[in-house]
């Protein structure tokens, strides 16, 4: 019953915990809650921010769509990686810089915050679920691998930030 | 120019872009994009380029990695010094075919890695658009 309603800082309030309930109570918070993402989509500054990332991603596919479309052999874009990432942006709070998006070449789709070429943080969104991540920051250097679930793992939201964080220290913000 | 047979650190690659994805046009920059190994070898293709003026380097990536059936344009290139990838623990090698090409080797395997190492390869390298 309770799962729409713990959404978490760290969280889009657009991207609910995924329904597993069974029940006529349970699916009736579902439409509810569905109903409440319709309503906060149509809402220009909360479903602009959605409807923007959806629309990159929309070209990044269409752009790969067939194999060897950066002829160097890369693969045509993965439908299990397309669905991962809609979901993963749907998780995406508002309040951080629309990512860059493309597709890799092994077909998977990436999300990317680009400051400049010393305060990068990348991330693909694996065909199996998985976010696997690199950044840079400066000299310093992260990367690993995170499984895509309800919530965004904390250390994904931490260096997409740190990507900002001169900016934001300084008090100006712009979108990579 | 005859090409030695080994690459030296200090010999200039080119990475061709042949993606909007590879660059940003606005901050004239080389995105990890243009680095990132393809599937399923995992051997970056580069040409040897030293001795030539930025149109010969923009005619070989047009005559010899755009397939021109399909209409694509040549973006530019990524201008790179070969120790950039020496110092990632990466490979070159100059199989010389075609002429002046060489394939990066030794990727790891995991993805985080190679993301990584093509974010460092892109802060190192300069951006030069070919004229269309």
């Amino acid at each position: 019953m309770t799962t729409p309603c713990v959404a978490t800082l760290n969280n889009s309030f657009l991207a609910f915990p995924r329904n597993l309930g069974v029940s006529p109570s349970a699916k009736a918070v579902g439409r509810q809650a569905k109903e409440l993402q319709d309503i906060s989509n149509q809402s220009v500054t909360i479903g602009w921010h959605h409807k923007e990332m959806l629309k990159r991603l929309g070209v990044a596919i269409a752009k790969s769509s067939k194999s060897d479309w950066d002829s160097y052999g890369a693969k045509a874009v993965d439908l299990d990686s397309v669905h991962s990432a809609i979901w993963f942006a749907r998780l995406l709070p508002m309040h951080i810089p629309i990512p860059d998006i493309y597709v890799d070449p092994d077909g998977e789709i990436v999300f990317e915050w680009y400051l400049d070429p010393r305060r990068v943080f990348s991330i693909t969104v694996t065909r199996n679920g998985e976010l696997a991540y690199a950044g840079l920051f400066g000299v310093n250097k992260v990367y690993g691998v995170e499984y895509l679930d309800d919530e965004l793992p904390e250390i994904v939201i931490d260096n997409i930030f740190r990507v900002f964080s001169k900016q934001i220290a300084h008090g100006t913000s712009e979108h990579s | 120019m005859e090409l030695a047979s080994t690459v030296s650190p200090s010999e200039s690659l080119a990475r061709y872009l042949t993606s909007s994805t590879h660059y940003s046009h606005e901050k004239h920059l080389v995105k990890p994009a243009a680095f990132l190994p393809p599937p399923p070898d995992w051997r970056l293709s580069v040409f040897r380029i030293d001795g030539l003026s930025i149109e010969e380097v923009c005619v070989i990536g047009r005559e010899k990695v755009i397939d021109k059936r399909t209409g694509r344009a040549l973006h530019g290139f990524a201008d790179i010094k070969a120790r950039v990838f020496q110092d990632l623990k990466l490979a070159i090698d100059p199989d010389n075919s075609p002429p002046r090409h060489a394939s990066v080797m030794g990727w790891p395997e995991d993805k985080p890695s190679q993301k990584l190492i093509a974010i460092e390869l892109a802060a190192s390298a300069k951006l030069v658009l070919c004229a269309h």
